[in-house]
C-alpha cells in the first residue's frame, strides 16, 4: 500500500498546485471541488473599476447560514473554499466563518485588499483560520496609481506596510494584480514590489464589466501596446519565448478536457452575499439560491446547471474552431454572456486580445 | 515500522478530501498535494488523536478482504510513509518533545 504518485508544486511562482488529473476527474463526473463565496459586498476601498454590482439587493447570508453551506459543501466533497467579496475582512462575522472552514477542513483562499491587516488581524487570520494562502490586490507600482485605483488615499502605503506583516506573521501571500491602462507602464516594478516580500504575482490581463452589465470598468481595459509588454516581461522573467508563455495560457484554460472548456458548474461554483448560487465568479447566471433550497439539492437536480454544463462543451468548439493563427486565449462564457447576451459568441475586446497576442514575435526575450 | 500502540494524528497544515477513489491531501505549509489511493484514503480518514495503530487496522480488517497480518504489515508500512511525508504525527513524540 503506498501513495499512488506524489506531486510537488512546478514553479517557484506559484503556490497553486498543479493536480490535472484530478481536476479533470471532478469535471467529467460533476464533483463539485471548490466553491468562492462572496460573503459581503461592504469594502474599506472604492476601486473605480469594481466589478461587485452594489444594488443587488436580498437577504444577506448570516453566520448559521454559512456555517450550514460550508457542511453542505464538505458532504459534496469540496476541497476549496475561496473568501472573497467586496472586502471579506468586512463582514462581520469573517474570523468565526473563516474558523468554521478551518474547521471543516477547506484549503481556505482569501481575497482581500490587505487594507485591514494590520499585526492584529493578521495574526488572527493566521492562528483562527490559517489560510492555505491570502491574495491580496495590487493596482500598481506607486501611491498615485494605486491609490488612483482604489480611491483612497494612502492605501498603497498601507497595503506595502501590511505585506511586510502579513510575511512576519506567516502567513502565506500571493499578489493579483489586473492589468489596466493605468498600471501598464508599470509592471516590472510591481513584480520589484512582489520580489521585495518573496511573493508571487499573477496578472490578469482582463478588466471585466460590472456584475450588472455596465462595461464603464472597461474604459480602463490594457492598451495593446500594455499587453504585449506584459507579455514580454513574463517570458524574460521565465527566460522563455513569448511564445511559450502564450502556450502556457492557452494551455491552463482550453486544452486540458478534450470536451469541456471550462470547469464552471462542472466542479466550481461561486456563491453572492444573498445566496444566490452562480456556475462562476464571471458567470452571474443564478442557477438556484440556498435561501429556499439545499445546496445539493441545487447541485444535483438542475436543469440549469444542465444547460450550463452543455454550454461549456458547445464553448470548446468555439474555442477549437476559431482561426488557427488567433488562439482565442483567455475566451470566458460568462463574460461572452455578458457582454453579449450569448454565451457562445466572442466578444469584440476578446477577439481583439487574441490578435494582439497572435501576432507576437516568437523568438527569445532578452 | 511503527508500534501498533502507537498514535497517531494529522498535521495541523494538511487539508484533505476523498474524490472518487482517492484522496487528495493538501500540505498547506510545503504547497504540495498527493494523491492517495482508496485504501490510503480510509487510513488516514481514521487516523485521529483517539485511535492506536491497532484500533485502526481493526476497524479496517472489518472492510478490506485481505489477510490479517497482511493488512496490518500494509498500515503500518503506509503509515510509516506518510510520517515521513509530513503528513501524520506520532501523538506520543509531540508530547515529549513539549516536555523536553
Ligand atoms: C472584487 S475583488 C474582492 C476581493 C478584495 N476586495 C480585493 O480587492 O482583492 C476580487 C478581485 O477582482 C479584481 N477586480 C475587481 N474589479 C475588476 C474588474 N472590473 N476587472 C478585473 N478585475 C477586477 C480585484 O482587483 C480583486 O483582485
Ligand atoms: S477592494 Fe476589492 S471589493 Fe473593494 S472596491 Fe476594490 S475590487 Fe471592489
Amino acid at each position: 500500500m503506498r501513495t499512488k504518485r506524489e506531486r510537488k508544486v512546478s514553479s517557484s511562482q506559484s503556490l497553486e498546485p498543479s493536480y490535472d488529473e484530478t481536476i479533470l476527474g471532478t469535471w467529467e463526473n460533476h464533483h463539485l471541488f471548490s466553491a468562492l463565496v462572496e460573503l459581503t459586498y461592504r469594502c474599506n476601498l472604492d476601486c473605480y473599476f469594481c466589478y461587485n454590482d452594489l444594488d443587488l439587493a436580498g437577504d444577506p447570508l448570516r453566520l448559521a447560514d454559512y456555517e450550514r453551506l460550508f457542511e453542505e459543501m464538505r458532504t459534496l466533497g469540496c476541497l476549496h473554499l475561496t473568501l472573497s467579496g467586496g472586502e471579506p475582512l468586512a463582514h462581520p462575522d469573517f474570523f468565526a466563518i473563516g474558523a468554521k472552514a478551518r474547521e471543516l477542513d477547506f484549503v481556505v483562499r482569501v481575497k482581500t485588499n490587505g487594507h485591514g491587516l494590520d499585526r492584529e488581524l493578521a495574526g488572527r487570520l493566521r492562528s483562527e483560520v490559517d489560510p492555505f494562502i491570502v491574495e491580496v490586490s495590487l493596482h500598481g507600482a506607486c501611491a498615485e496609481t494605486h491609490d488612483r485605483q482604489t480611491r483612497v488615499a494612502g492605501s498603497f502605503d498601507r497595503l506595502v506596510h501590511n505585506l511586510d506583516v502579513m510575511r512576519a506573521t506567516g502567513l502565506r501571500v500571493k499578489i493579483n494584480t489586473a492589468l489596466t491602462r493605468w498600471n501598464e507602464r508599470e509592471i516590472e516594478g510591481m513584480f520589484a514590489i512582489a520580489d521585495r516580500f518573496a511573493v508571487p504575482l499573477t496578472l490578469d490581463p482582463e478588466v471585466t464589466p460590472r456584475d450588472n452589465g455596465d462595461r464603464d470598468p472597461m474604459r480602463i481595459s490594457a492598451s495593446p501596446e500594455g499587453l504585449r509588454h506584459l507579455v514580454a516581461v513574463q517570458a524574460s522573467r521565465r527566460k522563455g519565448t513569448q511564445a511559450e508563455v502564450l502556450r502556457e495560457g492557452d494551455a491552463e484554460i482550453h486544452s486540458r478536457d478534450p470536451d469541456r472548456h471550462c470547469g464552471a458548474g462542472a466542479s466550481g461554483i461561486a456563491i453572492d452575499p444573498y445566496g444566490n448560487v452562480y456556475p462562476c465568479v464571471q458567470w452571474r447566471r443564478a442557477i438556484g439560491n440556498v435561501h429556499g433550497s439545499s445546496l445539493q439539492g441545487i447541485w444535483r437536480a438542475n436543469g440549469k446547471l444542465d444547460e450550463i454544463r452543455r454550454l461549456t462543451v458547445e464553448a470548446k468548439g468555439v474555442v477549437s474552431g476559431h482561426d488557427s493563427e488567433v488562439p482565442l486565449v483567455g475566451f470566458c462564457p460568462g463574460v461572452a454572456e455578458m457582454l453579449t447576451g450569448d454565451p457562445l459568441a466572442v466578444p469584440e475586446s476578446t477577439s481583439t486580445r487574441a490578435n494582439v497576442l497572435s501576432e507576437l514575435p516568437l523568438h527569445p526575450v532578452q | 515500522m511503527p508500534d501498533l500502540n502507537l498514535v497517531f494524528r494529522r498535521k495541523d497544515d494538511i487539508r484533505y478530501r476523498v474524490v472518487g477513489d482517492e484522496a487528495i491531501v493538501v500540505r498547506q505549509n510545503a504547497a504540495e498535494v498527493l494523491a492517495l489511493n482508496d485504501v490510503g484514503a480510509r487510513v488516514l480518514e481514521l487516523i485521529d488523536a483517539d485511535k492506536t495503530l491497532a484500533q485502526v487496522i481493526a476497524t479496517m480488517s472489518g472492510e478490506y478482504d485481505v489477510r490479517p497480518d497482511e493488512l496490518a504489515n500494509d498500515v503500518q508500512r503506509f503509515v510509516a510513509a506518510i510520517r515521513d511525508a509530513g503528513i501524520v504525527v506520532d501523538v506520543s513524540e509531540e508530547v515529549s518533545e513539549k516536555v523536553r
